[in-house]
């Protein structure tokens, strides 16, 4: 792990360093898509070797400023008002061709997505050669391999002659940050680097992320809505709301001085936290969900991949069963054997009751086309007619209002939703509504795939707590898929480790979270960055 | 490209919902003018006249007469009810139809999706046009047989596109919302996949209007489809190419009306898929 400098170690040897001027002032910047405007004034002094990161929940404005930066006006975003100086020179004054000329050399790009910012049909290889020569520079293997070696990527060409679809997520990442080391910027942007990661890729990343700084002495200006990882590597922090930025400096997670920060800091989960008090089931409880010995193989374009290798899980009825894990290693593949989605090939799955399964995605499980009252109605319909009932069609169908209702009470939603498409809810809004769908079918298992991994930290804590109350009033037993351990942790039972389709550990929460002697799920909780 | 370049002037949505809207109105009024035709026609389109065999355009007969004295103008209006209609419902019945067992191929898959797919492969691998003269000659020269010669394998498009978007859906997550909840298959189809991909088939229908009614006109004019005496754009040509350089007319006026009503069904097709792609992008 790099140690982690503080920002007076840092400038301290930067002082040899020629230039010591500030790298990016950005003064009073205002953007506008058309007529809305997404940023009111934002400024920030970023001297050469500090990291600043900018946190803050979706569409509060942390990307518009990268965009700015970048001058990409391509996406429709314009700047109206205030500076933007680039060490020293006025950015918004240059022409296109000179700015252009900044990027690469000056201004360095890691986007959220690895996997999109490379050519999917083009080796790495190619690619780097085609980067490296616009800059006028030649592919030297023996500095790549140099680079990668640092970033604890294999050192022979294996990598290098691979497309982006062959290799994993942080893998990808990783080989964008080697090539923004070869090419040095002075200034990088990233953009929620680590959402699409693992938590011990998230870690590496992170790491590397430091390494490169200290190094190379760049500034680097960090997009994200993982507190945790501010924490980790923040020099200073701005908190941006609804185009605002609330709070400033290189304190606010420590001693946060506006109430949303304080708000946020709150609602990210930690293991000091427990939302609920925890079970101890016997044995001989009744059983809701078994699983016994299964196997599930998957075949990709003629490669077997074994999503499951003789997995052993039970749910026993009231429970709530975190299940933990990288992404690939078999959380949702369970999920779609307890449900029947797929069949295993090898196994016994024995789900007993009427069970209904929660996506991770919440906007695409509703049909875009269809009104949230509709696919209330349709789920009711289907529900009647499970009983036997002849579904009410036309004007009668005003009788079903009288079951929403209460639901949505219980999902603490207003009506007048209802009548509103998927996309026009919040993203908590539109989860807590895709619960109160799966709670007209009156079910007795929930399974949870993922259902808070795509909300920011605000809308999770309220899923989460709708969750738990719900599971208390309604006696239900719920499988709570999620790679986030702290979460995990905060509120179910029992929780069961996975690696690679294999059980590592499974066991009481508190046990496996405090008393773990297992190196893989040491691993994991190492590489949770939480805020301290 | 070049991310500091302003992008070039693009329609707005505004600009492309007026386009769509005005085509839409011309393909209108020309199946309005295709329906009340026979009542306009100046002369009988049938009634032979000796006197005026290639006559020029005169009073009587506004854009001259063919080589039995046949009046130009009234046969081209009572042909573009033939053009027009066997051309709209051979596209809409292909539409269905095509639709229809695509999305049941998409959905069900296995034994079902081979024997669809395999049957439309087969029609695909011969060209259409010569596929439809080889049946057309064998089910002998009329209207109906032309239609049936075009549609055999005019389905396999609509088919292969409902098949790849029901694909697509089925995996959704939506779908699966749907089908975890205890939709039945069918209404699955009806009320989720069917709404969410009715556009993309739609625009490709509109664009094949066109296409078809060059069809059909070629079939006629190869006399393998309307039969004479009737009027149809495409025999109309084909009767009177003998005679070009002497009653130019009698070939032009079909062939102009062959070109203005293909070029407002083709640009009609444009149109909508031109909107309904800034629709989706939103």
């Amino acid at each position: 792990m790099a140690e982690k400098r503080t920002i007076k170690q840092v400038r301290a040897v930067l002082s040899k360093a020629p230039s010591r001027e500030l790298l990016l002032q950005l003064n009073d910047l205002r953007v506008s898509y058309g007529s809305f405007e997404a940023l009111h004034g934002y400024s920030l002094d970023l001297a050469p070797g500090e990291i600043h990161v900018i946190a803050g929940e979706s569409g509060s404005g942390k990307s518009t400023i990268l965009k700015a930066i970048l001058g990409l006006t391509s996406y429709s975003a314009e700047v109206t008002g205030g500076s933007i100086r680039f060490a020293g020179n006025d950015a918004l004054a240059m022409s296109g061709r000179e700015r252009r000329a900044l990027l690469g050399d000056e201004i360095g790009l890691i986007a959220q997505n690895p996997a999109a910012s490379f050519n999917p049909l083009r080796t790495f290889r190619a690619q780097f050669k085609e980067t490296l020569e616009s800059h006028g520079r030649k592919l030297d293997e023996h500095e790549v391999f140099h680079v990668f070696r640092t970033l604890g990527l294999p050192t022979d060409s294996r990598v290098l002659d691979s497309c982006p679809y062959e290799v994993s997520g942080g893998m990808c990442q990783r080989v964008a940050i080697a090539l923004l080391m070869l090419l040095r910027p002075r200034l990088l942007l990233c953009d929620e680097v680590t959402s699409a990661l693992d938590v011990t890729t998230q870690k590496q990343v992170a790491d590397e992320l430091l390494r490169l700084r200290d190094e190379t002495g760049m500034g680097i200006l960090l997009v994200t809505h993982n507190l945790g990882l501010a924490s980790y590597l923040a020099d200073s922090v701005s908190i941006l709301l609804n185009g605002d930025c609330v709070d400033k400096g290189p304190d606010v997670l420590t001693s946060p001085s506006h109430d949303y920060t304080k708000k946020l800091l709150h609602d990210v989960p930690d293991f000091e936290e427990v939302l609920r008090d925890r079970s101890v089931f016997p044995e001989d409880t009744a059983r809701a969900l078994a699983l016994t010995d299964v196997h599930k193989t998957y075949r990709v374009r003629g490669n077997e991949v074994q999503a499951l290798k003789g997995v052993d899980l039970t749910l026993y009825k009231g429970e709530i069963l975190g299940v933990v894990g990288e992404s690939g290693s078999g959380k949702s593949t369970i999920l779609r054997q307890a449900c029947g989605m797929e069949t295993p090939e090898y196994g016994d799955v024995e789900l007993d009751g009427r069970f209904q399964y929660i996506f991770q995605d919440a906007y695409a499980s509703f049909d875009p086309r269809m009104t949230i009252r509709q696919s209330l109605y349709e789920s009711i319909r289907n529900a009647a007619q499970k009983r036997s009932e002849k579904p009410l069609r036309g004007k009668k169908i005003d009788a079903y209002d009288q079951k929403i209702l209460p639901i949505l009470e219980s999902v603490r939603l207003s009506d007048d939703l209802l009548d509103r498409y998927p996309g026009r809810l919040s993203g908590g809004q539109c989860q807590r509504m895709a619960i109160a769908r799966a709670l007209i079918a009156d079910p007795e298992v929930l399974l949870c795939d993922e259902i808070t991994s795509a909300l920011d930290v605000t809308a999770q804590r309220e899923v989460v707590e709708l969750l738990v109350e719900l599971q208390k009033d309604r006696d239900l037993s719920v499988v709570f898929v999620s790679h986030d351990l702290a979460l995990v942790h905060s509120f179910c039972d029992r929780i069961l480790v996975l690696k690679s389709g294999e059980v590592i550990t499974c066991g009481d929460a508190k046990k496996v979270i405090r008393h773990t002697e297992e190196p893989y799920t040491k691993q994991l909780l190492d590489s949770v960055l939480t805020v301290r | 490209m070049n991310p500091f370049r302003k992008k070039t002037k693009q329609l707005t949505r505004e600009q492309l919902r007026r386009r769509m809207l005005i085509l839409l109105g011309l393909a209108g009024i020309l199946c309005v003018f295709a329906l009340v035709a026979p009542y306009l026609t100046p002369n009988d389109p049938n009634l032979p006249n000796a006197a005026y065999m290639n006559a020029a355009p005169c009073k009587e007969f506004p854009l001259g007469a063919d080589r039995y004295g046949r009046c130009v103008l009234s046969r081209v209006m009572i042909g573009a009810r033939t053009s027009i209609f066997s051309a709209v419902a051979l596209v809409f019945l292909t539409f269905v139809a095509g639709s229809l067992l695509g999305m049941l191929s998409g959905w069900y898959g296995g034994v079902l999706d081979a024997v669809i797919m395999r049957v439309a492969d087969i029609f695909l691998a011969f060209p259409q046009m010569v596929l439809a003269i080889a049946v057309a000659g064998v089910l002998g020269g009329s209207l109906l047989n032309a239609m049936i010669a075009l549609g055999i394998a005019g389905w396999t498009i609509y088919a292969r596109l409902a098949r790849v978007h029901t694909m697509a859906l089925k995996n959704e997550p939506f779908i699966l919302a749907a089908r975890m909840n205890g939709s039945s298959g069918l209404s699955i189809l009806l009320r989720h996949i069917l709404p969410n991909m009715i556009g993309p088939l739609l625009v490709n229908a509109v664009t094949q209007i066109g296409t078809t009614m060059i069809g059909i006109a070629g079939l006629s004019f190869l006399g393998l489809g309307v039969v004479p005496p009737n009027a149809e754009w495409g025999s109309m040509i084909n009767e009177a190419r003998a005679y070009v350089q002497l009653a130019p007319w009698s070939v032009f006026v079909p062939a102009v009306a062959v070109i203005i009503t293909v070029m407002v069904f083709n640009y009609l097709g444009d149109a909508v898929r031109d909107y309904s792609d800034v629709s989706e992008a939103k």
